[in-house]
């Protein structure tokens, strides 16, 4: 009895292990696109289960790093309808594409989300380099990613102000296209700056197929 | 084209690829994404009608309290950004570690029930300040000795009370304002989610048995040591306190809707004997004695508070403008250390009513950081009576009095352990702060610092009992040419 139960832990700690070291995968598709599957079970996690079934919305983040360096990164919306009993779900990818669905229950959420293939960076130019290994981090944020945009808003915003004899005024990143610097300013902002995690991971990646 | 040019085909290449990489909607119309347009991708903020709230985990105080705070009432519709705020405001409680909240179906379609799980603190609570600071000039903070080297530390113990429906009061030895205090806070007053509090402290600074008259006690080094403002001793004085002395603190707090809030603060303290010592002056002829010391301040402002944690704070805003009273009325006595008379200035007073706003922001950097911006700046005027200056002959004049400061600050948890075991936060905190201030006309009292620095950096460790601080800090003065 005893020897059944000490083989059923260290089963059990194998399989926990397992699933607990499993990471991501990441691929290169025929577009040249870094694409995020197999994502970690994160759905269980405690913290991630409560506030996915309270009814508001919860924000999962993705970023992909090189070597420190932010390479792209992509966002999943999931906010749980207590009347409809569906998941609304809203996933963009570094792309710019956005998928917007309704799934009928939890189960069918964990179907999605384990079969789920993001766009995690975008390969502009047929000649760069592929990393063979990168970074993929994921933050799980809780209400509204508005309260993110928020922030990021005002701080490009407080880097927008521009001197003038009139004294600084307050340009809306929007209206100031033209400028690189500060499209690219604005960009970094918005992509390092995230709200307090109910859940953050990093996995170290590489990357397969496309060579 | 002494800028960056948008032509660059690299540059351009870069600028490209880093503006496609999330689905934010800047990145959408910067890289002018096919598809979806940003307003389609992302869920739109939910909007709920709050029929019923509940309240979670409290067991050592009334939950209406936790209610009144939301600000939230039932019968009306919030979006998730309102609710948000109002996670932000009941954690702000000094109550509650951690809030969560979630919904549940309501009696009919559209219609919820929000639940509002709360994390306690103990009805005991404990804190521990202790400071370490070297200093540019030698400084006189306690005893007669100046010195480049300070410490300083803050022990606080105590327990709190359910008092009825609204109200919760506490007992504790230690602290800022003195041996015992006790203090009690009614919540939701008017019934419009506003507070009222008001604590009585007492404190024994007496540290021997030669009687606190004695002017030879002018080395000892009592207790309540703070530096006074310019404008009501523009010498740059420490006073303290020798004997008994008693604080009586009033808040009113009334909100005006949101995060908005309008707040009344008055304070009184008596002291019967303490010392005043010039901060940087390394002469103790020039120590004082003190007498039948009062200090009255009265502050009005209009206040803005989002800040999501009141000792970690990661994001939101605090701001506070108003307007800001202190009065200050003691006997000066001037002796030499011998206790040689060498001044007396019975019954000086000074009065300063200044116009006060002070602004700080947070924001959440990478997965366990925090930014901070802040500052605050006050003009005003004051009329000092009778008050003996550097050179020991009575002040007597009107002045214009200013200051001003920035902060800028870092912080970093090392630990923060959140599960419904345990609950505990490490945190290392630094900042650098650079600030001015001074009176017009100066009346040549050039021991006043005109600016300075401080930088520093510690460690902050939060539990369910209470808050632990431990910082270095390095602070740099100069007086002003």
């Amino acid at each position: 009895m005893r020897r059944a139960a000490l083989v059923a832990l260290t089963l059990a700690s194998l399989c926990s292990a397992a699933h607990a070291v499993t990471p991501p995968r990441v691929t290169i598709d025929a577009g040249q696109r870094l694409v995020a599957g197999r994502l970690a079970a994160v759905l269980d996690e405690q913290a991630v289960a409560r506030q996915l079934e309270s009814g508001l919305t919860t924000t999962f983040v993705f970023r992909v790093e090189v070597a420190g360096r932010l390479l792209g990164g992509a966002r999943v919306d999931v906010r749980y309808d207590l009347w409809d009993e569906v998941f609304e779900v809203v996933a963009v990818g570094a792309d710019g594409r956005g998928e917007r669905m309704a799934l009928a229950g939890r189960k069918a959420l964990e179907t999605w989300w384990s079969g789920l293939e993001l766009v995690v960076a975008e390969q502009t130019s047929p000649g760069t380099l592929v990393p063979r290994e990168l970074v993929l981090a994921l933050e799980v944020i809780p209400f509204s990613a508005s309260e993110q945009d928020d922030a990021q808003r005002w701080f490009v915003r407080s880097f927008g102000a521009t001197a003038t004899s009139d004294g600084p005024q307050v340009t809306d990143p929007a209206e100031r296209r033209g400028d690189p610097l500060e499209k690219v300013l604005g960009v970094l902002m918005a992509t390092s700056i995230r709200g307090s995690a109910l859940y953050s991971a990093r996995w170290a990646v590489a990357v397969t197929g496309g060579r | 084209m002494g800028h960056l040019m948008p032509t660059d085909p690299i540059r351009r290449r870069y600028r490209i690829r880093v503006l496609a990489l999330f689905g934010f909607a800047l990145a959408a119309w910067a890289t002018g994404a096919a598809g979806q347009t940003a307003a389609t991708l992302r869920l739109e903020e939910g909007r709920f009608f709050l029929e019923k709230i509940t309240v979670e985990g409290v067991t050592t105080f009334s939950s209406e309290i936790v209610v009144a705070e939301s600000l939230l009432e039932t019968g009306r519709v919030y979006s998730e950004s309102e609710l948000r705020d109002a996670v932000h405001r009941i954690k702000r409680l000094p109550l509650v570690l951690d809030v969560e909240f979630s919904l549940k179906k309501g009696s009919e379609r559209d219609r919820y029930e929000l639940v509002i799980r709360v994390r306690e603190t103990r009805r005991w609570f404990w804190g521990l300040d202790v400071n370490l600071a070297g200093w540019s000039e030698p400084v006189s903070v306690s005893g007669i000795e100046t010195t480049s080297f300070t410490e300083s530390d803050l022990f606080l113990i105590g327990r709190r009370f359910a008092a009825g429906r609204h109200g919760v009061a506490y007992v504790a030895l230690g602290g800022a304002d003195g041996t015992i205090q006790a203090g009690y806070t009614h919540h939701d007053l008017f019934g419009r989610g506003g507070f009222g509090s008001a604590s009585l402290a007492w404190a024994d600074c007496t540290s021997d048995d030669r009687g606190p008259a004695d002017p030879s006690d002018v080395g000892e080094e009592g207790c309540q040591t703070e530096l006074v403002g310019l404008g009501l001793d523009p010498t740059y004085s420490n006073w303290s306190a020798t004997t008994d002395t008693v604080r009586l603190r009033l808040t009113l707090g009334y909100p005006l809707g949101g995060n908005q809030s309008l707040r009344l603060k008055g304070s009184y303290r008596a002291t019967e004997f303490g010392l005043r010592r010039l901060a940087l002056d390394t002469d103790p002829e020039r120590l004082a004695l003190v007498s039948d010391r009062y200090d009255v301040a009265l502050n009005l402002s209009w206040v803005s508070n989002s800040v999501d944690d009141p000792v970690f704070p990661t994001k939101g805003a605090l701001v506070e403008v108003g307007l800001d009273a202190q009065s200050l009325e003691a006997n000066v006595f001037q002796y030499d250390i011998s206790g040689e008379p060498l001044a007396v200035a019975a019954a000086s007073r000074s009065r300063q009513l200044a116009a006060l706003g002070t602004a700080s922001r947070h924001w959440p950097v990478g997965e366990r950081g925090a930014f901070s911006l802040g500052g605050e700046a006050l003009i005003g005027r004051s009329r000092i009576r009778d008050l003996p200056g550097y050179d020991l002959e009575p002040l007597d004049a009107d002045v214009t009095v200013w200051s001003a400061s920035a902060t800028a600050g870092y912080a970093l948890f090392l630990k923060r352990l959140h599960t419904d075991e345990r609950w505990r936060e490490l945190r290392w905190e630094s900042s650098a702060q650079l600030f001015a201030g001074g009176i017009s006309p100066s009346l040549g009292q050039d021991q006043a610092p005109g600016y300075g620095g401080r930088v520093m950096t510690g460690l902050t460790y939060r539990n369910t009992w209470g808050v632990l601080r431990f910082t270095l800090s390095w602070i740099g003065l100069e007086a002003t040419p």
